[in-house]
């Protein structure tokens, strides 16, 4: 049997490809063959001419909630430490008051 | 009546957003190329532009920091980098989830978005710094919050001077139905009335903090 030169094989796999490749189901013949497709595109049963919308609304939804998820987020830290700042002022206060007066 | 002023203010805010939102679902026209998705331009766009008002405002109250050492302009340009911090977030986020159905993925490596992530990582870097180098910092904090304003232009102009994945200045051109436009706008200042009040109530808070330090001293001062 003669030795395969590297060059040539290459194009013994470009010639076998065909090979590999399913068959088409118009070539298919007997009781395993695949119906034929109709041309042309063909609808989803129940869906809706808006399909895309499917898609697109859990992105849209997200995003509106994340803006309005990040304001009240950071209005409500905001409040947090509104209120932290102003215990430490009461308590301060207090302190310097009470300093002052001894 | 300055006590009402913040709740009222936060009011009309939330009440031009929620109005902004029911145009911008239910009177503005779906778009033709994106479809659906194009939704999130109205809130998208102006946390853009307001991400870029708190980025000058922080970068012009820095300016005066460094001339005039003014606590006060020092925390004007940190309360404005802050907010900055939070619009440039809502911009990162509903960027890419517009992008993942627009272009297949949420991220591309264009000039406009990666000039954006940096600006925030700039805007971030200065939250850092004020947060864990202490005083001595606000030198340098000034530099990164004017640093980050040369990045603006930058972003605005990607789309014309780079033709990326990015869409154009559609507002700018005036390539916008009015329907569009009419939402946008509202959004717009929705968007802008609730930055006043929250950059309101972050200076408010600044404020008490300066005092509070202010009475920590007192109180050392007295007890030795």
């Amino acid at each position: 049997m003669p030795r395969l030169s590297l060059p040539a094989l290459p194009l013994l796999l470009a010639l076998l490809s065909p090979l590999a490749l399913p068959v088409p189901a118009s070539a298919q013949s007997g009781a395993d063959a695949a119906p034929t497709p109709p041309p042309g595109f063909v609808q989803v049963k129940g869906a809706s001419a808006s399909q895309p919308k499917i898609e697109a609304q859990p992105l849209v939804v997200a995003s509106y909630l994340f803006i309005w998820g990040a304001t009240l987020g950071y209005l409500f830290l905001l409040w947090r430490r509104q209120q932290s700042v102003q215990s430490d002022l009461g308590a301060l206060e207090a302190r310097v008051r009470e300093l002052e007066g001894e | 009546m300055r006590k009402y002023l913040f709740p009222a203010g936060l009011v009309a805010s939330f009440a031009l957003l929620v109005w902004g939102t029911w145009q911008a679902f239910f009177v503005a026209p779906v778009e033709s190329k994106m479809g659906y998705v194009q939704k999130i331009f109205y809130y998208h766009v102006p946390s853009a532009w307001i991400l870029f008002l708190a980025v000058f405002i922080s970068a012009g109250a820095s300016v005066v920091y460094l001339i005039r050492r003014s606590d006060a302009a020092d925390r004007a340009a940190y309360a404005a980098a802050e907010l900055a911090a939070v619009f440039g977030a809502m911009v990162l986020v509903t960027g890419p989830l517009w992008g993942w159905k627009a272009w297949g993925k949420p991220w591309v490596w264009d000039v406009r978005l990666t000039s954006s992530l940096l600006l925030w990582m700039v805007i971030l870097a200065y939250l850092a710094v004020r947060a864990f180098a202490g005083a001595g910092a606000r030198t340098l904090a000034a530099g990164l919050s004017i640093f980050s304003v040369v990045q603006v232009p930058l972003i605005y102009y990607a789309v014309d001077l780079w033709r990326g994945t990015h869409p154009e200045r559609l507002v700018a051109k005036g390539a916008l139905d009015p329907q569009m436009r009419a939402a946008l706008y509202t959004c717009t200042f929705g968007f802008l009335l609730l930055f006043a009040v929250l950059y309101a109530a972050r200076l408010r808070l600044g404020r008490a903090q300066a005092r509070l330090d202010e009475l920590w001293l007192r109180v050392e001062d007295l007890e030795q």
